[in-house]
């Protein structure tokens, strides 16, 4: 009975909804539901509409943003959009998984993508993404390595958790690569809300030498940035473009291209090659990570080091270089990536 | 005769005070509605459309009903425990920060107390009830024994509920991953869901029986006529032999307490575990479904209602136009704004009339010419 | 005082003012002569405020003509008749207490020098030379906070004459004043009228009509029901004219027969005003059963703060206080307990919650009758206010509705209603309890003390008004500096008597020390 009355309330509403759209659009119908920080974040879910934007232009797609106002109605959100008849559902957060993982199995015809979060697949009819951060990580490190005038560079975590050391263990790499020499601090503060507590940290590795910290701590980070222009040193920005919040102090931000895996999203719907089920990474050769460049931190690394790191991503997209993942290091483990390298302290003297 | 005087006037008042409590927000609606309606036309959109559209997504077909009762839900308590103190004369605008601490409380007791589901639930929800207390007890607390003002005290308990549950979800008791949250309640202390499209749970229940109850105690019982004459005139309150400052105390914890139960329900029914900073504004929602309601408890499963159901037609608003979740909260701010303006009106057209209220000569007049 | 009525300043002709379906005004006719002090009498509720509401612009006429200097004219809002040359003296000061007397006189009308600055030098002049002119003595640069309320009552005067108003309403100006400051009121308005003046003066004070005015229109039920030349009338007139029947201004009653019992007994008490005074010093005072004593006193010599500790809303700084034997309570609650019931002054912020309805207020102070478990018996509180409506004849009074919306006199019989049916009452405190009350409820509130002392109640009223501390007590105390100047039996004390130990002429020489503040002196 409640199942019947499911399919009517449905119907009814799809109908209702039919009634308001005014043209048959060729291009894809998406929906996109923001995390619950909602638009206006100028980091993932700003991003993820410049992806549609370009769907739009692109494909013709009609989308539309719905942004819910707590975790708690992630899954509610999804289940409605499913009846609504989307060629697919977009979403980013990490609280996202379990109900988007609920609302597939129950609409199994409903296509849905999931924007780095997850690195295991969802359900049949979900399309997952991660982006190689530990190939931006890299890069960053490399530049930090071959920027730094102290020879000291430093690391200033959110958590001491798997998915931050995976940044650490990219950025360690690459520092490592550009110059063997260099020490790198590895910090973490415990929480990704304190901004305070960011600075601190900070200001405590420009003590002990370093002259630019990579901040991977969520909101925590503008205090990294705050520490760097107190102490006349960089900071390094992590997820979206962070370059204008300090413009002088920020070195460059390591991107995560999610707007790229929204648009490759839509693009699977409109050229009919959608494969759900899968989990698809995004690191140099799929343009999902990058080192910004804009006028805010124009002149602040040697064009030499710019020319350089085009070199360097030559190397990565061939293969002779391969990043390492934390995941698929085990505690102990003395040497990483391709070519071998020396694994962190953190890594090496794991049990 | 004297049957006739008995019966009447019980019903009466009941019925009247009912009745205002339903036809002044009415109005209010009606002229939201209108400036509403010329705010959507404004963005280029057909104001028939998205009403329609706002109606449709709130109560057409069973999921979107039940999304209007989830998100009602938590405005049942905090309007509830707004609509408590207002109506006593105390304005605990503090109910955000009671359901924050509320919230962390059963979040605690839901993880770290191993029960069966019979005492686990009840006990999750007392530590709730008991964590907005404490929290209403400084505003309450000051306001009773000193005169502190409690509106600024209220305003600054709020953030620092925000930061000292933050500091229990992102330091102290951080659940492992990504998230800022504490670990998932056990399922002994989680609160029936009901379908797969909705979080709405049993504290619904909860909340409405709440909401009768309080809306007897009110109508019927000694203490809530008390309330009442403390909410009039507090001074003549405590001349007619009510021991104002004791009763105005337990309203006040009372208050703070449902306005944790807001905390429980979302712990408990709607995450399955305590989120840092994870209410969207429910208790300041609350102060405006207490305002639409004028602070009759059943009022408040009124105004509640229509502000999930506002909620959630939202989202399909959303869903199916390009307008963003801000035209909703918009609507919202356009009610309460012209039911502040009302309220105003009354209190000017009411007051403002020197002649019919006595006053006592000044007392500061003890020195005279010569 | 000769005034020149053949030529109107003011005419209103006809006026009919609705309130929805309620008339408030019939065909009301009444005229002002230049230089005339016309005094607008009646009860309360007769409608005399309204009808000046009207010609101030407060109110909009729903019928009718009002013709200034001739001319027929509107007034939508109060800015319109001060333009006009019409002002209005407020029985509650319209002033900011913060700011200066000049800067209250001028707020508004402010002289301004180039870009708009305010020319507090020449308001200050134009102030000063205002007060001179009409016998006003005010210092200008005094902040109003400080000043008294007669002197306040200057500053309301000068703010109208300020804005150059030839008429000039003074709404109920003496229900504030002490005798010494109606006296100078009176003088002012004479001297006003001289200048050439016109005044109304709204009033139910019978004395002090015959004492002022030229003319007299009496107002009763929304109609002006006569208006008499002063010399022509008598109060017995004018009083009859009011409530359309003869009043007996001194309640009929026996000698009293105070019984053994001492119900107030109150020794050496200490009590602190609000700055910290000793505003009750060491005051002594009994009252027994079955006798009405009044306490007389000039306002702000005591009489507040004894009031409020034997209530229950001051805590006394020493001495002690029994009701009944016993010793006072910690709470009014407590004193209610002990059989103490008590008729404030201050109806609407203590004794009464305006807002409320009329059995809601009925209903407190009585809680535990009806109290049933947990739960209020609505009903058998309903159905007892009903009663006391009926039996204390409160007019216009429904159960539902609000307390705020009867006539002052109304609301006192509610007060008295709630208080005096307390079966367990053995001690009446009854506070002016004809203040702001029309005379036909004036008696029968005093008919109803004198009934509570025949029963044998001890009975303590304290009233400026020496005509109803004459009228009622069986013993009259005069209070003065905090302290008991006087105890008199009634039948034997004349007020010219009384009035002098209220002067503190007659004060039996106590050094009271330092600490005593400053008193009311009267010349």
């Amino acid at each position: 009975m409640s199942r019947f009355n499911l399919r009517a309330g449905l119907t009814i509403a799809s109908l209702l909804m039919l009634s308001t759209l005014s043209i048959a659009q060729e291009g894809p119908r998406v929906a996109m539901v923001t995390s619950e920080s909602g638009l206006g974040d100028r980091s993932f879910n700003d991003m993820m509409v410049e992806g549609m934007e370009r769907a739009e232009a692109d494909f013709n797609a009609e989308y539309v943003v719905i942004q819910p106002r707590a975790v708690s109605e992630f899954q509610s959100t999804l289940a409605r959009a499913a009846g609504q008849g989307f060629d697919i559902i977009i979403g980013s957060s990490f609280d996202m998984i379990e109900p988007m993982r609920a609302v597939a199995e129950a609409f199994p015809d409903q296509k849905f993508g999931l924007v780095d979060v997850s690195d295991e697949p969802v359900a049949d009819n979900v399309v997952s993404t991660v982006t190689k951060d530990w190939e931006g990580s890299f890069l960053v490190g490399w530049i930090a390595a071959k920027t730094t005038k102290t020879g000291t560079i430093g690391f200033v975590g959110g958590a001491d958790i798997p998915i931050i050391h995976r940044f650490f263990v990219g950025y360690y790499y690459g520092a490592k690569m550009a110059n063997p020499e260099v020490n790198v601090i590895e910090t973490y503060t415990g929480s990704f809300t304190d901004p305070a507590g960011g600075k601190e940290f900070t200001l405590a590795n420009v003590n002990q030498g370093a002259d630019i910290n990579f901040a991977v701590a969520g909101a925590t980070s503008a205090g990294v940035i705050d520490g760097a222009v107190e102490s006349g040193t960089f900071a390094i920005g992590v997820d979206s473009n962070q370059n204008y919040m300090a413009p002088g102090s920020v070195l460059t931000s390591m991107v995560k291209r999610v707007d790229t895996q929204a648009y490759d999203m839509i693009a699977s719907v409109a050229n009919d090659s959608f494969i759900g089920g899968n989990v698809l990474y995004y690191g140099l050769a799929e343009d999902g990570v990058g080192a910004a460049m804009d006028e805010h931190n124009a002149g602040l690394i040697d064009e030499e080091i710019l020319a350089e790191v085009e070199e360097l991503k030559g190397k990565l997209l061939s293969g002779e270089i391969v990043v390492p993942n934390y995941f698929d290091l085990t505690p102990g483990q003395k040497e990483m990536g391709t070519p071998p390298m020396a694994t962190p302290p953190s890594v090496a003297n794991a049990k | 005769m004297s049957v006739e005087t008995l019966s009447a006037p019980t019903t009466r008042p009941y019925l009247t005070s009912l009745l205002s409590a339903v036809v002044n927000p009415i109005m209010a609606l009606a002229i939201a509605g209108i400036l509403g309606a010329l705010l959507v036309m404004a963005l280029g959109e057909n104001p028939f459309e998205v009403y329609w559209l706002l109606i449709s997504g709130s109560l057409a077909g069973i999921p979107n009903i039940l999304v209007t009762l989830q998100m009602m839900t938590p405005l049942l308590f905090t309007g509830l425990a707004v609509a408590i103190s207002f109506r006593a004369g105390l304005a605990n605008i503090g109910a955000e920060g009671q359901m924050l601490v509320g919230a962390l409380c059963a979040g605690i007791v839901g993880f770290a107390v191993d029960l069966p589901a019979l005492l686990h639930v009840p006990l999750c929800i007392a530590a709730a009830f008991a964590g907005g207390m404490a929290w209403a007890a400084v505003p309450a607390f000051l306001r009773v024994k000193f005169g502190v003002n409690e509106l600024v005290v209220c305003l600054m308990m709020n953030p620092i509920a925000l930061l000292l549950t933050g500091y229990f979800a992102t330091h102290v008791l951080k659940a492992p991953g990504p998230t800022n949250k504490l670990p998932d309640v056990l399922p002994s202390a989680k609160l029936s869901t009901f379908s797969f499209y909705s979080q709405v749970n049993t504290g619904l229940i909860l909340a409405l029986v709440l909401c009768v109850v309080l809306a007897i105690i009110n109508a019927r019982t000694v203490r809530g006529f008390e309330w009442k004459i403390i909410g009039l005139s507090p001074k003549f309150a405590y001349y007619g032999g009510i021991d104002v400052p004791k009763r105005a105390l337990n309203v006040f914890l009372l208050s703070g307490g449902v306005a944790g139960l807001a905390g429980a329900e979302q712990v408990m029914g709607q995450f399955g575990a305590y989120y840092d900073n994870f209410s969207p504004g429910y208790g300041f929602d609350g102060i405006a479904v207490a305002m639409l309601a004028q602070f009759h408890p059943i009022g408040v499963i009124f105004s509640a209602f229509l502000f999930g159901a506002l909620n959630s037609g939202s989202g399909v608003l959303q869903m199916m136009t390009g307008l963003t979740k801000h035209l909703v909260q918009v609507l919202q701010f356009i009610v309460v704004l012209v039911l502040a303006a009302k309220i105003s009106w009354d209190w000017l057209t009411h007051f403002k009339k020197p002649s019919e209220i006595t006053m006592r000569p000044s007392r500061s007049s003890t020195t005279s010419e010569t | 005082m000769a005034s020149d009525t053949s030529k109107h300043v003011v005419e209103m002709r006809n006026i009919v003012k609705r309130f929805g379906n309620f008339t408030a005004i019939h065909n009301a006719n009444i005229t002002i002569g230049r230089g005339e002090i016309h005094a607008l009498v009646g009860e309360n509720g007769a409608g005399k405020s309204t009808l000046m509401n009207v010609l101030y612009g407060l109110l909009p006429r729903t019928e009718g003509d009002v013709l200034l200097r001739g001319k027929s004219v509107h007034f939508s809002t109060p800015n319109d008749a001060i333009a006009q040359g019409i002002g209005m003296v407020h029985q509650h000061f319209k002033l900011a207490p913060s700011f200066t007397v000049a800067e209250n006189i001028v707020l508004g009308a402010e002289p301004t020098l180039a870009m708009g600055r305010l020319n507090m030098r020449r308001a200050e002049t134009e102030t000063g030379e205002l007060s001179k002119r009409f016998g006003l003595d005010l210092d200008p640069r005094a902040m109003v906070g400080s000043l008294s309320v007669g002197l306040r009552q200057r500053v309301e005067i000068l703010k109208t004459l300020y804005r150059k108003a030839e008429v000039l309403v003074f709404d109920e100006p003496t229900a504030v004043l002490t005798p010494q400051e109606t006296r100078e009121l009176f003088a002012t308005m004479r001297q006003l009228a001289q200048s050439g003046h016109s005044i109304i003066f709204i009033t139910h004070k019978l004395r002090e009509v015959l004492a002022v005015s030229d003319r007299i229109s009496v107002m009763k039920q929304g109609e002006i029901v006569a208006t008499i030349d002063n010399k022509d009338v008598t109060a017995q007139e004018i009083a009859s004219l009011m409530v359309g029947r003869s009043v007996l201004l001194r309640v009929a009653k026996d000698e009293a027969k105070p019984g053994g019992r001492t119900m107030l007994n109150i020794r050496n008490l200490t009590a602190l005003g609000e700055r910290g005074e000793n505003a009750v010093h060491k005051l002594s005072l009994s009252v027994r059963s079955g006798e009405i004593v009044g306490l007389a006193g000039v306002q702000g010599n005591g009489q507040d703060e004894l009031v409020e500790c034997i209530a229950g809303l001051r805590q006394p700084a020493g001495g002690k206080i029994e009701i009944c034997d016993k010793p006072l309570g910690a709470t009014p609650a407590d004193n209610r307990a002990l059989g103490l019931a008590y008729v404030p002054a201050d109806r609407g912020g203590v004794g009464l919650s305006l807002q409320s309805s009329i059995w809601e207020n009925m209903t407190v102070g009585h809680l535990p009758k009806f109290k049933r478990g947990q739960f209020l018996s609505i009903g058998d509180a309903r159905a007892r206010a009903d009663e006391l409506i009926k039996r204390y004849d409160v007019r216009g009074a429904t159960l539902d509705k609000a307390a705020g919306s009867l006539s002052g006199g109304n609301q006192q019989k509610v007060q008295i209603a709630r208080e005096l049916s307390r079966e367990d009452g053995s001690l009446i405190i009854a506070e002016q309890p004809s203040q702001g009350v029309d005379i036909g409820a004036i008696e029968s509130i005093h008919r109803i003390l004198v009934e509570m002392r025949d029963a044998g109640k001890a009975v303590f009223v304290i009233s400026a008004d020496l005509d109803e501390i004459f009228s009622i007590s069986d013993r009259i105390l005069v209070i003065y500096r905090g302290q008991i100047v006087a105890d008199l039996k009634a039948s034997d004390a004349t007020q010219e008597e009384v009035g002098r130990y209220m002067g503190g002429l007659e004060t039996p020489i106590v050094d009271t020390g330092a600490s005593v503040k400053e008193p009311a002196r009267v010349c």
